[in-house]
């Protein structure tokens, strides 16, 4: 199935930029630089240093979003199972799940600085909550029939969580993580931004160059990375898990 | 009457709490004695609270008041010993292989890995599925599922099977093969077995006896001795008494799902 759709994938792909070189040039590098100028700007951008920033940024959006899967996933599956905690946290993670982690920034600063604490935190803030809700999802959506099963059999509380809950939270684990991780870039990239370093600083800069070649450039890499660690993530959830695919769809 | 049946109910009475008024009553005294290596079964309009007595014998539900006993002992409320339930739609884990699955209890129960995996490989070729046990239940048929589930029983070698209406999600044909092969394990090493069923003939076909329960509260209408010998033959279906027996029984249901809650109680 998914071998079929790759010529059409990549047909699409051609076409989109076709016409984005189509149009770039039309409009000139000051507009939208089409992606021949785009390809053409990375030899500079990395003598500018874009590939440590990247990795740095990278790591800190890492040491946010390793955060928030230790506190959500817990959180989350505490809240699915417990009556008590769900009454406790349901009204907090209804609140930081709409918050606007922009609005979060200029309060970040003071309290964090502009260094890793504060691009962490921001992280942090921007995914914990999207995996707690899967989490929290999971966790009460855990068919009681399966856990009527465990009973019957005999088995503990512990036992039940351990060879039936865990694994049937694993395909909501794993939709968490990535979504979670999109969060997570998009606020790495705003935190940067924000305070004008590192890989966001150059995105930020980039936007006062003559041409958007630059800017375009450092786009495209950062959404590749961002579509790269997601798909990473979802082969994981298949490797670990054989069945995770199968029993999504024959849901 | 000197040795203990192997499973025994003492006005076993449950009600469900309502939020507006009375507590449903779903059962009302059940009071049952099944001898050891019985096929009993037991039949009865929908809603009549079926599976509600088999969870109560199974242990995972709780009742309102009276005692289960399994060889004399009461387990009311204890799930796990010398039970094993085979579940209407097979429950299997999504995320374990059939064999997986029916280590599963073996593994709950705290038999070491190798020796469950030996024994569950042996009920899977019972029931036929040695090509399988490396298969995850949605690469199984709906079939083939209950046979796991059924392996997945017989596997902890209860001393009572419960079994929950576990062909009537099948088709015909399956359903069939499901009971003569049923049939066969059970006539090799006989267990105890409660079974639950919505289907006369099935119930002909497999029981010693037949309960036949009436509905609202849940209760005991009547029971009956099934008089053909065993081994059973799928032919007997044909025949004159078993045609007669299921008119009888047709007529006992439809007593019992038209009477008065103050018939309940009524002898058997
Ligand atoms: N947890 C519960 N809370 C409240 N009422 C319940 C609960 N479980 C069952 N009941 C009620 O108990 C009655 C009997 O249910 P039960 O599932 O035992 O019936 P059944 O005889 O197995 O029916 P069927 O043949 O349709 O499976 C029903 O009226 C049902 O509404
Ligand atoms: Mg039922």
């Amino acid at each position: 199935m998914r071998r079929d759709m790759l010529p059409w994938n990549l047909l699409g792909i051609v076409v989109a930029l076709g016409a984005w070189e189509i149009g770039g040039r039309m409009l000139g590098d000051g507009l939208l630089a089409p992606p021949s100028s785009v390809l053409a700007a990375f030899p500079a951008l990395l003598r500018d240093g874009m590939a440590e920033a990247l990795g740095t940024a990278m790591l800190q959006m890492l040491v946010g979003y390793a955060c928030a899967l230790l506190v959500g996933i817990p959180l989350g599956v505490l809240m699915g199972r417990s009556r008590m905690a769900d009454r406790l946290l349901h009204p907090w993670l209804s609140m930081l799940l709409v918050t606007s982690t922009a609005a979060l920034v200029p309060l970040f600063i003071l309290i964090f600085g502009t260094g890793m604490a504060f691009c962490g935190a921001l992280v942090f803030m921007a995914s914990a909550f999207y995996i707690m809700l899967t989490a929290y999802q999971g966790a009460r959506g855990i068919d009681r029939r399966l856990m009527a099963v465990a009973r019957s059999f005999g088995a503990t509380r512990m036992q039940a969580f351990r060879m039936v809950l865990l694994p049937g939270l694993f395909p909501y684990l794993v939709t968490g993580a990535r979504v979670g991780l999109v969060h997570a870039i998009r606020a790495m990239v705003m935190a940067q931004m924000f305070v004008m370093v590192g890989f966001g600083g150059l995105i930020a800069q980039s936007g006062f160059d003559a041409s958007t070649a630059g800017l375009l450039a450092l786009l495209v890499t950062i959404m590749l990375v961002s579509l790269a660690l997601n798909r990473a993530l979802d082969a994981t959830g298949h490797r670990l898990a054989p069945w995770y695919r199968a029993s999504k769809a024959g849901h | 009457m000197s040795n203990t049946p192997k499973l025994e109910l003492r006005e076993v009475s449950k009600s469900f709490p309502r939020a507006s008024g009375a507590p449903l009553t779903v059962l009302d005294r059940i009071a049952l004695s099944v001898p050891d290596q019985e096929f009993l079964v037991i039949l009865g309009p929908s809603g009549c609270g079926k599976s509600t007595l088999l969870k109560i014998i199974d242990g995972t539900e709780p009742c309102t008041t009276g005692t289960v006993l399994l060889d004399g002992a009461d387990v009311t409320g204890r799930p796990g010993t010398g039970r094993a339930m085979v579940f209407q739609g097979a429950d299997l884990l999504p995320w374990q292989t059939a064999l997986g699955n029916v280590m599963f209890g073996l593994i709950l129960r705290g038999v070491p890995k190798a020796e469950a995996r030996e024994r569950a490989m042996r009920y899977l070729e019972m029931v036929g599925l040695t090509a399988f046990a490396d298969s995850y239940p949605h690469q199984l048929s709906g079939g083939m599922q209950q046979r796991v589930g059924i392996a997945r029983a017989l596997a902890v070698e209860p001393e009572l099977l419960l079994m929950d209406e576990p062909f009537g999600a099948l088709d015909v044909q399956t359903r069939d093969l499901l009971q003569e092969e049923l049939l066969r394990i059970w006539e090799r090493d006989r267990k105890t077995v409660v079974f639950i069923t919505h289907s006369i003939e099935e119930a002909i076909y497999l029981g010693d006896r037949i309960v036949v329960m009436g509905a609202r509260p849940g209760r005991i209408e009547t029971v009956l001795q099934v008089p053909f010998p065993r081994p059973r033959r799928e032919s007997i279906r044909d025949e004159p008494e078993f045609r007669a027996l299921r008119r009888q029984i047709w007529d006992q249901l439809k007593v019992g799902a038209q009477a008065a809650p103050d018939l309940a109680g009524a002898p058997a």
